[in-house]
């Protein structure tokens, strides 16, 4: 008895030691800043950290092993980027470093990493870090220590409405904002009365769904015919295509992943409902590789929306350079997809620095994203925040599926989330 | 000095001590903290776990399941009903045991292999049917957790976890040390053996999952009051190899080796989260080179050093 209970508090003398120890060596800087970072945030709007006269420390967390190491590409987009602008002098003398932490896409591991960003590596602001359900985990934590959050890497409503000072913008464009320029589309565009929808049961597909039936009382005589939902794991959606089949609509939209969206369709061509124009959210479709997933004649006509051009296909300044440094830097890793959106995010970023007036802190770093009005300077289309809208991508083009290619289809379309307007 | 390493209370007080200025010491770092409940966490988990794989010989790759049940546990019930957290804390531990039933009834005639992976479809499933039970988890966009506000402060939930943590070492040691435990080793040295010594053996590995799947529960409900989410990615069959791995790691059997695994697990990730990729290497490295030149662990090193004669009465693997 005696000697287990020695061996336990050796155990947890040793546990005790050990944290101390890391505390030593990774924390040179911890003295004090406890008090710093409590508060509210009102406290903290003029406060400054990770600036220096010829560095400023930017904090990123993301999965780079795990099932979910695909996103690692965004941060490769981040840092392809930094290594860009250091190149070419740096933001206003200063060189940006990127600290980047894996989180494998665990939102436990992602809030105590953020604060390890925050309190020990003390960095300026956090850029563009990944997932859903990591940053909602972390959104208290944000909240209460005011550190400037720009860009998180997903599409999830609740993040940035109601809009909160501090945290700013999303890289994929907000589930439901999309949505409802697609519905907007689907009946002022293609004329449709009879709706379908299939979606995914998850934040991705139910936001889609939900912001679909918000919107429908805008539109006479706009009914939804028929709702099918699916898992992101299923294979055959041979049911689901049978009942969107039997509802005769105009139109389906979908919004879901490219797998199970490619197998959607394809269950639908099977069973003959091909005539039908097939709308599905940008997620599921901005991907030539669904030409492959699918099959070409299936994925043909898919009609989608997108806030990025195809890298290859774009003449756009910005998607040169990126395709040019991107594939230099890391020329194994795809150039469509979320590489894309953390160069372009990496962008908005560092526009901001150069926007901020007065000294850089984060409040005056905030307050420049208000004077983003569809800035079209990035490889985004257009990034527009206000007091009100922290969104920042509310425009769009539409994309077809045409042979093989994703061609844009319509200009850029405006979705103002503050009033709900959507502007041609 | 052999005295004064003898001297239990003397050790125990200077345990208690650093850890309460343990906060003060890294400047109330919430980073810090964070690591340091996490460890707590795990150690509360690898030692239950250890009672089932070290004491009872019943592997199990599904103890994630158990923390996230916990975790949930928390979550639903305050959210639903804004119970007290001293009856919430309880009763994580408390539905997770009955939940193991689901698992504990089946292992009574289920062992090695099979056993494994029946507890690994067990801790895969968690996670869906959270994924899935809307109405009840809210799915993908998982479970905000609030804490009661006297505890809102990092500080005071931080002492309430690393007594909850000293607590639980405590109770775990002496069912160790109790018939119970002797029950349980008996059974993992030889089930037949133990059944012919009027061992109920049915009845005790049922217990062996309810008792580990508590102190699990409540381990996954400290997680959800400190961290203040819980979702369906929070514990995965990743999680369930890393526990286990924390008590291969820090030796089967003994409780002091679960504390050595898990809070050594814990902490590699602090040093090498800044190299891209290389965490699960270094893991993965640990694990094969103790278990192929110390594979009764890392607490054999600290018996190594002490009074020799004085070893452990129960020893040895699964």
């Amino acid at each position: 008895m005696k000697a287990n209970t020695r061996k336990i508090a050796m155990g947890l003398l040793s546990l005790l030691i050990v944290t101390m120890l890391a505390a030593c060596g990774g924390g040179q800087t911890t003295g004090g800043n406890g008090s710093e970072n409590s508060g509210d945030q009102t406290d903290e709007s003029n406060a400054v950290q990770g600036v220096t006269d010829s560095e400023i420390l930017v904090g990123l967390v993301g999965p780079q092993t795990g099932p979910a190491a695909f996103f690692d590409a965004s941060r490769k987009g981040v840092q392809s980027y930094i290594n860009y602008v250091n190149e070419n002098g740096g933001v206003n003398g200063k060189q940006l470093k990127l600290i980047a932490y894996d989180d494998q896409y665990q939102p436990a591991k992602t809030v105590q990493l953020v604060k390890r960003l925050v309190e020990e590596d003390k960095v300026f602001a956090l850029l563009s870090p990944v997932g859903s359900a990591p940053n909602l985990a972390a959104l208290d934590y944000y909240k209460q220590s005011g550190i400037p959050v720009i860009m998180m890497g997903t599409g999830q409503g609740k993040l940035v409405d109601p809009p909160v000072k501090n945290i700013i913008g999303e890289s994929v464009i907000n589930y439901g904002a999309e949505a409802k320029v697609f519905l907007d589309y689907a009946v002022n565009e293609l004329g449709a009365k009879k709706i379908a929808i299939a979606y995914q049961n998850d934040d991705l597909g139910k936001e889609g769904l939900t912001a679909v039936k918000d919107r429908l009382g805008q539109y006479d005589g706009v009914e939804i015919v028929e709702e099918v939902n699916y898992l992101a794991s299923d294979a055959d959606f041979s049911s689901q295509a049978q009942k969107l089949k039997n509802a005769d609509p105009d139109v389906v939209m979908n919004f879901g992943t490219p797998a199970t969206s490619a197998n959607l369709k394809k269950a639908m061509y099977k069973i003959g409902l091909k005539d039908v124009p097939y709308i599905n959210n940008s997620v599921g479709a901005n991907d030539p590789n669904l030409f492959k997933l699918a099959g070409e004649e299936v994925w043909n006509g898919t009609i989608s929306g997108a806030t990025l051009p195809m890298p290859e296909q774009s003449d756009d300044e910005s998607a040169r350079l990126y395709v040019e440094r991107f594939s230099q830097d890391y020329p194994d890793d795809p150039l469509i997809g979320v590489g894309q959106s953390g160069w372009a995010s990496a962008e908005v970023f560092v526009e901001a620095l150069k926007r901020t007036e007065g000294e850089l802190n984060w409040n005056n770093f905030l307050d420049a994203f208000y004077t983003f009005d569809n800035w079209d300077g990035s490889m985004y289309v257009g990034v527009t925040f206000s007091e009100n809208n922290h969104f920042g991508l509310t425009s769009l083009f539409m994309t077809e599926a045409i042979d093989g290619e994703i061609v844009p289809i319509s200009d850029t379309i405006h979705f103002n989330p503050e009033t709900g307007d959507i502007s041609y | 000095m052999k005295r004064i390493l003898g001297e239990r209370k003397l050790y125990l007080f200077l345990l208690v001590l650093s850890m309460v200025i343990f906060p003060f010491l890294v400047g109330q770092s919430g980073y810090f903290m964070s690591l340091f409940v996490t460890a707590c966490i795990f150690v509360i988990s690898a030692m239950a776990l250890n009672l089932l794989v070290g004491y009872g010989g019943q592997i199990s790759v599904g103890q994630a399941g158990f923390l996230s049940a916990g975790g949930y546990a928390v979550a639903i019930l305050s959210q639903k009903f804004g119970l007290s957290i001293w009856l919430l804390l309880p009763l994580a531990g408390v539905i997770t045991a009955i939940i193991s039933l689901v698992i504990g009834l089946p292992a009574v005639r289920l062992r090695g292999h099979f056993l494994a992976v029946a507890t690994m479809g067990f801790g895969l499933s968690i996670p869906q049917i959270a994924l899935n039970w809307e109405s009840l988890t809210m799915g993908y966009n998982g479970m905000s957790v609030m804490r009661p506000p006297w505890l809102s402060g990092d500080l005071p939930f931080f002492y309430l976890i690393v007594v909850t943590t000293l607590v639980v070492a405590w109770i775990i040691t002496n069912i160790v040390k109790s018939g119970m435990g002797r029950a349980f080793v008996a059974i993992r040295d030889s089930e037949v053996a133990a059944q012919a010594t009027g061992i109920n053996v049915a009845f005790y590995k049922t217990i062996m999952f309810v008792i580990s799947a508590f102190f699990t529960g409540i381990a996954g409900g400290l997680y959800a009051y400190w961290f203040g989410y819980v979702s369906p990615q929070d514990f995965t069959i990743l999680t369930s190899l890393l526990i286990l791995g924390m008590v291969v790691v820090g030796g089967l059997a003994s409780i002091p080796g679960a504390v050595i695994g898990a809070v050594l697990f814990t902490v590699i990730p602090h040093f090498t989260d800044a190299f891209i990729g290389v965490t699960n290497i270094v893991i993965g490295i640990a694990i094969i080179l103790i278990i192929m030149y110390r594979s009764e662990g890392l607490v054999s090193l600290v018996n190594h050093v002490r009074v020799p004669g004085k070893d452990d009465r129960v020893k040895g693997g699964v």
